[in-house]
Formats: structure tokens, sequence, C-alpha cells
């Protein structure tokens, strides 16, 4: 195991940081007030980087399906790691999402006063099953107690799709959204998770020179994955486009020719797939360039998730509503506020610092002894 | 007086109406609007009216008049379309609503409890009418100048926009931090008038008495006449929302 810290690396992530403190003092002064979001664009940043983190924390549930399910021997070295990653994951997700809240100091309400027929609930729940079962995973995994591991790993599969499903349940049953609406999403949800959660994973055991072999055999997945997405989304598409509804069809060319067509083009299409698609069926001996496209997926899935999420919404309710009163937070069009872009580089940086510290702070979650190597 | 012209101003009918359907019992009553089209002359009274009313902070609009152009050159036509909350009777903002902070009243009425709402925004995203705001707080005075003597009126501007509306029967307030900032607000037929026996701001600041209410469940009210009328429709109604607000096209 690499216990060494890349130097760089970790002043960029205290950058990340600092701009994590300041968005947060931000939303506790301004709440939403900040942000550059409207009545018709209510969701921007802080939903895309909780898709985005939500999508990484899905390597757990991935890593323990294979082993325990599907009985892949290589990755079990590699699933301490897989909790580690997932639990940090997790907690970037639930801090850019309760800092997206108008009101989150009445998030108790998800207790007091529950709607079961509201997807958001059961994504709550879910969420807070999910970073419970990965607490139990990783405390499992620390006391290197292979019954309770097997316990939670086994507890984390149906707890994990279901919470990877609801993420896409809440979007597909906005009928008013015609690119959001449908079926294929929730499965698209599921797949796209599992594909970044592995390819995260795949990363952080690279360099932390976990397992070489689980590097390999992990790549292998993500290669399969990524073609179960493309296949996905294709359909996604293709069946919004055939369906022909008129919102829909708005809602697709803001996506392929908007304003952030570069997201879905540059960073999705290119970067997150066509790169990784070439790439990854070279890398049988070759780790490295496995975690290098693993890293594009990665990247490309930031693109993915802004392209999801902000070209649906820039079609008006009804056309014209968004002329009839004139204000900046009822406009169609979206760039995120300094704060919300503080935001996300502050969860990016808490994430690489999590990441990078992981194997000083817990070597026994990443199969290690204690760790002796000093920081370089 | 010429036979064409209406005897009596439909406002004083549909004020008579109201009393009558104040007198039953409340869980008899459903409200609903009607909006003739080719009346509505575009003059955003109705929406400043409910801005004023409702003391609507920066960027919150309960009640927009869309303006609509038909048709090609030379055949063109152009009309409005304002458009409150639909009040649906299967509206898709309720279920969604993850802490139950949004529902339908007895009088079909939707309503939300700023105190539960935790600002998700959520009922935004479902409401295929785009009929939902979020408060994002602040006021229409902010930039302006402070120094005393340099705009007249200025203090007086912000005091009144300190003032919250007693939306849903409740005082909230100065507004500042407090709710309905932070929350999801929206059209709700302007009920703390209701209670007090008054029509909603923008049926009686209709210059073209172009916007109708009452109680559709009373077969002698102007509403329920209206709603049968063959101009009659509603908006979307392929998505099943079935809205209380009809337009006579
Ligand atoms: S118009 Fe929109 S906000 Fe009003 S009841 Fe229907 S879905 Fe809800
Ligand atoms: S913004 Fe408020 S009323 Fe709307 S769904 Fe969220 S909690 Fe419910």
């Amino acid at each position: 195991m690499n216990a060494r810290v890349n130097k760089p690396l970790l002043y960029l992530s205290f950058i990340g940081l600092a701009a994590l403190a300041y968005s947060v003092v931000d939303v506790f002064i301004h709440r939403t007030g900040g942000t550059h979001l409207g009545s018709y664009v209510p969701w921007g940043m802080g939903v895309v980087m909780y898709l985005l983190f939500v999508g990484f924390s899905a390597g757990g549930l991935l890593v323990s399906a294979l082993t325990q399910m599907f009985g892949v021997r290589e990755l079990k070295p590699l699933g301490g790691l897989a909790t580690y990653a997932a639990l940090v994951a997790e907690v970037c997700a639930g801090i850019a999402i309760a800092s997206d809240l108008g009101r989150f100091e009445r998030m108790f309400n998800f207790l007091l006063s529950p709607s079961l027929t509201s997807p958001m609930w059961w994504m709550f729940l879910f969420f807070s099953a999910v970073l419970f079962v990965s607490f139990m995973k990783a405390w499992a995994f620390a006391k290197r107690d292979d019954g309770l591991v097997a316990f939670w790993s086994w507890v984390s599969i149906p707890v994990g799709l279901c919470f990877y499903f609801t993420n896409g349940f809440f979007f597909s049953v906005l009928t008013g959204h015609g690119l959001w609406s449908g079926p294929v999403v929730p499965l698209l949800f599921v797949c796209a998770a599992l594909l970044c959660g592995g390819a995260l994973v795949t990363a952080l055991a690279w360099w932390s020179m976990t397992n070489r072999e689980g590097v390999i055999r992990l790549g292998c997945v993500v290669q399969l994955l990524l073609v179960a997405f493309v296949v996905l989304e294709g359909l996604w598409l293709w069946i919004g486009w055939q369906g022909g509804r008129v919102e829909t069809l708005a809602a697709m060319r803001n996506l392929s020719a908007g304003p952030g067509a570069w997201a879905f083009w540059g960073l999705h299409v290119f970067a997150g797939m066509a790169l990784p698609l070439f790439l990854l069926p070279q890398t049988e001996d070759n780790p490295g360039l496995a975690a290098w496209a693993c890293l594009l997926i990665l990247v490309g899935f930031a693109g993915a998730r802004w392209a999801f999420v902000v070209p649906a919404q820039s079609v008006p309710m009804l056309p014209g509503l968004d002329t009839a009163w004139q204000h900046p937070r009822l406009m169609l069009s979206y760039l995120p506020s300094l704060a919300e872009w503080s935001m996300a580089a502050g969860v990016s940086g808490l994430a690489l610092f999590g990441f990078l510290m992981g194997p000083r702070f817990f070597p026994g979650l990443y199969g290690s002894g204690p760790q002796t190597t000093k920081a370089s | 007086m010429s036979g064409s012209l209406p005897t009596e101003d439909p406002l004083i009918r549909m004020y008579r109406e109201l009393k009558r359907a104040l007198a039953k019992d409340q869980s008899q009553v459903k409200w609903a609007m009607v909006i003739d089209q080719a009346k509505c002359i575009g003059c955003h009274a109705c929406a400043v009216a409910c801005a004023s009313e409702n003391r609507l902070g920066p960027g919150v609009i309960y009640r927009p008049v869309i303006e609509q152009e038909t048709g090609t050159y030379p055949n063109v036509g152009r009309r409005f379309l304002p458009r409150p909350c639909m009040q649906c009777e299967n509206p898709p903002c309720v279920s969604v609503c993850p802490v139950t902070a949004t529902w339908k009243n007895a009088q079909g009425v939707t309503v939300i409890d700023y105190n539960r709402c935790i600002g998700c925004r959520y009922c935004l995203a479902a409401c295929p009418y785009g009929a939902r705001c979020s408060d994002f707080g602040g006021f229409y005075t902010t930039r302006t100048a402070e120094e005393p003597g340099l705009v007249q009126g200025r203090y007086a501007a912000r005091a009144y926009e300190k003032q919250n509306a007693p939306e849903y029967g409740q005082p909230w307030g100065e507004r500042g931090k407090g709710s309905p900032v932070g929350n999801a607000r929206k059209c709700h037929f302007c009920l703390h008038r209701l209670e007090v026996g008054q029509l909603p701001s923008c049926v009686t600041s209709c210059v073209g008495r172009a916007t109708y209410f009452g109680d559709r469940t009373d077969p002698a009210a102007l509403v329920s006449g209206l709603i049968g009328s063959a101009r009659a429709y509603t908006l979307k109604p392929e998505l099943g929302t079935r809205p209380a607000v009809f337009y006579l096209g």
C-alpha cells in the first residue's frame, strides 16, 4: 500500500477546504440567496454535486456485490478501500444537498412529517441507510472481522441498489419534464452509479498501490458497465426523441446545442465515454492506463450530471412564461454563482483530502498494518 | 340602457355569491376561477395587485400574464394568458413534497405550511405550469441609495417591503430571514381575503372584468355557468391534473 501523500494534491485539497468554509458561511448567512438559482431553474450546482458524489459512492456496493454474490475473489482486498471511498463520497453528497435547501434547519421534518408518496423521502431514507451501512462495514473492515464484513456487505447490496434506484426515481416522476420522466431513468441512475463507483475504486486502488490484480479485474468490470451505460443512455435519448413531445425535444436541443453543450459533448461523451471506451480494452496488462481511463470516466461524469440536471430545466413550463414577469430569478438560463462554485470546489476538496489521507488515517481499511511510511 | 350591456357589474354578483358560499358548510365549497381571454387586455393589473396583496419579494410572482402571439404574418393574433396556480384536483406538487408541507384544503385550494417547508424546491420542478416560486429573500429596494434626502420615499418603500402578508391567516412577522424566505410560494386564491368575505385580489383588480371566481358546487354561481361553456378549456389536460382554473378561449 502506498501511504505517501502527494503534497501538491494535498495543498490543492486545502484550497478546496477553504472554499468549503467560505460557501458554508455563505449558506448560513444567505441561505439559497447566494446562489444564481431561480424559480424556473430551481436546481443547479448543488444537485449536480450531490448526484455526482452519490455516483462516486457506489463503489462499495459494486465491490460487495462482486465479491459476495459473484465470488470474484481478486477484488476482496479492495473491499475496505471501496467502503472508505463510499463513506467519503456519501458525506460530500450530504453536504452538497443539505446546503442546497432553503430551510436546511428543518431537515428533521423528514422524520416528524414524512410523506411516503414522495420519492425524495425514500431517497432520504435510503441515503441514511446507506450511510449507516457504510459506517458499519468500515468498522467491520477496520476490525478485520470477516464474518461481520460479509454480513454488512450482504446488507449493503439491497440497500445500495434501492438508494441508487430512488435517485433516478426522484426524477422519473416529474412528468412535466419530458427528459427526466420515464422508466429508463432509474435504471440509468443505477448503472451510472455502479460505473462511477467502480471507476473511483479502480483509480484509488491504483494510486494507493493496494492491489494490481484487483485494479485490472475491476477495470474489466468498469468496461462492461460503461458499455451497458452507453446502451442505456442511448435508449433513454432515443425514446425521448421518438416520443416527440415538444418539451422533450426542446430539452434535447438544449442538451446538445445549448449553452451547456460543452458539458455533454466535451466532458460526458468525449472524455467520459469515447476515450475510456478506447482505452479500457488496452489495459489488460496496464493497470495504470486503466486508472487513467477511470479518472476520465469520473471527470466525464461531472459533465453528464450537469447535462442531465440543467438543460432539462431551461424549457419554459408554458410558452412565454419566462418573459411574462422579468427578474433574474425568473429566467431559463443558469450559471452558478461564486458561492455555488465554492461549494462545488469545497466538496471536491474535501473528497480529495479524504482520499489522500485515507491510507494514513485508516490503514486498516486499506488492508495493511499500522502505517509506517512518512509523507513525501 | 342598451340590452347588450350587462345590467350589473359581475363583481357585485360574485360578492353576492361569495356571501352565499361562506354561509355554507365549508367542506361543501369548491372554489374555481374562470379567465376570459377574450376580455383580458393584458394590462398586468392582476399581477401587480397580487404582488402587492401578498407582498411578493423580488423574483416571486403568483400570477404572471403571459403574452401569446398566434399565427403568421399577415394572419396574426395576440392574446393573454394570466397564469395563477391551477389548484389542481390531482396536484403533482403535493405528492412529491417529502415533508407533507403542502396539501389540498377542503375547498380544493393547494396550500403550503411555510413552517414545515424545507425549501427543497421539488414541488417547483413537479408543477407542470411553473406556478410555484422559491422565495430567495431580498428587497426590491436593496440597490436604492440609502442617504437621507437622495431618493424620496425610499424609507417608506423599505418599511412597506418589510411587512409580510398574512398569508394562510398567519402573521409572518417582518420580512427578513424568517419564512416565507427560503420556502416555496404560490397563489392560494387569496385565502386570507376569502376568510373575511373578500374576493381574490386579481379578481377585484381586473380592469377588463376578465376573471371570475366562485363556488363551482353552486349551480347558480357565475363560474358554474362559465365552466360549462363550449369555450371553456384547461391547460395541459393530458397530464390529468384537473385544474380548478378554467380559460374561455
Ligand atoms: S398548478 Fe402547480 S402548484 Fe398549483 S396545484 Fe397544480 S401542480 Fe400544484
Ligand atoms: S419546497 Fe417546501 S413545499 Fe415544496 S416540496 Fe420542498 S418542502 Fe415541500
